[in-house]
């Protein structure tokens, strides 16, 4: 009776020892997947560059009168 | 009677074997969970072994590629931004000797002491001399006081407002002279500016 008890403890075991490292496995590769990508979107690299430049403030200062010296 | 006896002795031969079959089953059904168990285990130390660094491998190699692929769409468009970007900056180059006569990279004292004297000679406003204070911003201040007409004054600040050196008038206070009839003190604090090259490189 006790051999029969101790061999049913024996198959949770090994079940929960399975799902446990099968989870573990699955959480590693989901975090290597996703890694990657979120260095990618917080690199210095792609940092964006603007190039609006207010062109027309240069029409407003020669329109401005220069004092020779 | 004698049958009675016959079922006894069958009886006490069959408990002994019926007890040993059903110690077989018991043993049977241990060892199938103990198989079971085992097997459980063994996918378990395959998985930790062997699946584990492949699929570890798999999904960085996965997520190397999809963090190019990010890469490369962002770098395209900060690629064309520098172009569009490079085409004005060449514009803005074409005038830059307007930027630096309106805002210098140095603070160029001279060039802007000469044009406020310029500006109140036009206006016949004598000055004696001008004090310039630099601190460690963008600009640079003086002070100017002196006695004149109240139309000189407002035709000196309206130039030098209207002068292409950026020069910033932060108030301004005028009171009559007592001493000399139509004529005014005025006081006009300057701020001229420069472009300090304080970026961050």
């Amino acid at each position: 009776m006790l051999k029969n008890k101790l061999s049913r403890y024996f198959v949770l075991l090994g079940i929960c020892t399975f799902l446990a490292i099968f989870f573990f496995v699955v959480q590693q590769s989901y975090n290597n997947l996703m890694k990657a990508s979120n260095e990618a979107k917080n690199s210095p690299l792609i940092r964006s560059v603007s190039p609006n430049l207010n062109i027309e403030v240069l029409d407003e200062i020669e329109k401005r009168t220069e004092t020779n010296l | 009677m004698k049958f009675n006896l016959d079922l006894v002795k069958i009886s006490s031969r069959v408990t002994p074997l019926l007890m040993y079959l059903e110690k077989k089953r018991e043993d049977q059904k241990i060892a199938r969970y103990v198989e079971i168990g085992s097997t459980f285990f063994l996918i378990s130390f395959f998985i930790l072994f062997a699946i584990k660094p492949t699929f570890l491998t798999i999904s960085s190699l996965l997520g190397d590629i999809k963090s190019k692929e990010i890469l490369t769409k962002q770098l395209k468009s900060k690629i064309n931004d520098v172009i569009v970007a490079q085409d004005i900056f060449s514009q803005a180059q074409e005038r830059y000797a307007l930027v630096e006569s309106s805002l210098p990279i140095n603070p160029r004292f001279f060039q802007a002491n000469s044009q406020i004297i310029n500006v109140a000679a036009k206006n016949t406003i004598a000055l004696a001399g001008a004090d310039y204070s630099i601190k460690d911003s963008n600009y640079f201040s003086t002070s100017i006081n002196t006695i004149t007409s109240y139309q000189s004054a407002v035709g000196f600040i309206s130039e030098i407002l209207q002068n292409r050196r950026l020069i910033d008038l932060n108030g301004f206070s005028f009171s009559i002279n007592e001493d000399i009839p139509n004529q005014i003190n005025i006081n006009l604090p300057l701020k001229i500016y420069f472009w300090k090259d304080d970026a961050k490189k």
